[in-house]
């Protein structure tokens, strides 16, 4: 009975869908006994999951836990992008949390005024541009409902369908965009510099350094080490050997490498 | 003045009357070449045996016999072209008729087969169904796959725990 009262999620799917497996099972446990003689192999039911999973996924990919689910299950994305996601989410309360505290003699009400909001997240999220800045204003005036003050602890909070407010499905939409474009910039950096080098598909990891940090000023030499390192598949005390004796490397490999790890602008220093 | 007159006149009438019947010989000539070339043999000669544009005198002479050829050639083509016409038609009712594996677009999905670069857990021969997920179930779906990642990353104390979200999706469907 334990299996009754925690179903797997394949089978809760058939049976909720809107499928004719087997034409109206009475009971569940009835269920669980037919379903054999629809499926003739495991492989057939987990094939029409696989294939029901991302069809949904493309439907929806409008909301972004299926758009980054989507997009590291084809490869076009880490799996560190979704960390560092939830990471900015856990961030981003406390740190409204502790401006709460501050500005209320101690004691946290819950509550914080939108300019000092904004303020607050402006120093948090320093690489993002001001037209973002504006939407995300947007969002927060239209979740305080035309109030002076946010509930920051409720933006984050999910209704029982899984949805978030839209001050947080903008916040996700823009952390998984910028991401995606810088991705991009530098990968097509490579590529330019590689083509100027004489299109031999190699460049040396001076040159790689140079390109990383002409795509993020701000990116700090300890990060830009881990990045080389990332692409070279080495140690980062073996980038410092591998700079001085001036090894090339293969681009098409480094880049395929290098973002098999989360690539993101850094913060500004002392924002 | 008179007869001069009359005289004009009837010099006017007999030069017409010439211009009539050189136009009428140059007609009858035209006729008897033409005629005279298709009754020769091709090849017998520079200009003999061949057909001349009426248009142009400057066209390449075509024998008449090669222009038959390619009619006759032209028109099986175009027999050939219906005939295959006609089969492609009859062929694709076949296909849909026969082939168990038709079905209507939109309830199934039709698989990538089982080859190397399809991954595991979408690897499959045959028409799949279509469950019409709504956005709760695949939100609800994407979540159990993020917690049983987790959860199975945990219980792995090698290395190999680090497993993409990929491959993880058959592992997940074999436990589930």
């Amino acid at each position: 009975m334990s299996e009754l009262s925690d179903p797997p999620l394949v089978c809760y799917l058939l049976l909720t869908s809107n499928i004719n497996v087997f034409p109206s099972p009475s009971s569940y446990s009835s269920f669980l006994l037919l379903l054999p003689l629809r499926y003739e192999s495991n492989q057939a039911l987990i094939a029409e999951f696989g294939y029901n999973l991302i069809d949904a996924l493309e439907r929806y990919i409008a909301d972004s836990d299926c758009k980054i689910f989507l997009k590291i299950l084809q490869g076009e994305l880490a799996e560190e992008v979704r960390d560092d996601e939830i990471t900015m989410l856990v961030d981003i309360p406390r740190v409204m949390e502790d401006e709460d505290v501050s500005i209320h003699s101690g004691v946290s009400s819950g509550l914080l005024p939108i300019p000092i909001y904004m303020r607050r997240l402006r120093r948090l999220l320093t690489t993002k541009p001001e037209s973002a800045f504006a939407k995300l204003q947007k969002a927060l005036q239209f979740e305080a409902k035309k109030g002076r003050n946010v509930a920051y602890g409720e933006l984050f909070e999910e209704d029982e369908d899984g949805n978030q407010g839209d001050f947080c499905e903008l916040l996700r939409a823009q952390h998984l965009e910028e991401i995606i474009a810088y991705d991009k910039q530098l990968v097509d950096a490579i590529a330019a510099a590689e083509e100027r080098e004489g299109g031999k598909g190699e460049l040396h990891l001076s040159a790689l350094r140079d390109v990383i940090q002409s795509t993020d000023a701000d990116k700090p030499r300890a990060e830009i080490n881990l990045y080389l390192a990332r692409g070279c598949n080495c140690t980062i005390q073996e980038i410092g050997e591998k700079e001085t004796n001036n090894e090339p490397f293969e681009v098409a490999e480094f880049v395929l490498r290098l973002r098999d790890g989360l690539l993101k602008k850094s913060e500004k220093v002392g924002a | 003045m008179i007869e001069k007159e009359t005289q004009i006149s009837v010099l006017r009438k007999e030069m017409g009357s010439m211009r009539g019947s050189q136009r009428a010989l140059t007609d009858k000539y035209n006729t008897l070449q033409s005629s005279l070339s298709r009754t020769e043999v091709p090849g017998s000669g520079p200009g003999s045996g061949s057909v001349r544009s009426s248009s142009s005198s400057t066209a390449v002479p075509v024998s008449t016999a090669v222009v038959e050829d390619l009619v006759d050639q032209i028109e099986k083509l175009k027999q050939q072209i219906e005939e295959a016409k006609m089969r492609a038609k009859a062929d694709k009712v076949d296909e849909n008729v026969e082939s168990e594996a038709f079905q209507p677009a939109g309830n199934f999905f039709n698989s990538r087969g089982t080859g190397d670069d399809v991954p595991e857990y979408l690897r499959y021969d045959g028409p799949l169904r279509n469950w019409h997920l709504s956005k709760r179930e695949c939100e609800r779906a994407v979540n159990d796959v993020w917690i049983a990642k987790e959860e199975w990353q945990g219980d792995q104390e090698d290395e190999e725990s680090n497993i993409h979200l990929s491959d993880f999706i058959y592992i997940y469907c074999l436990e589930k």
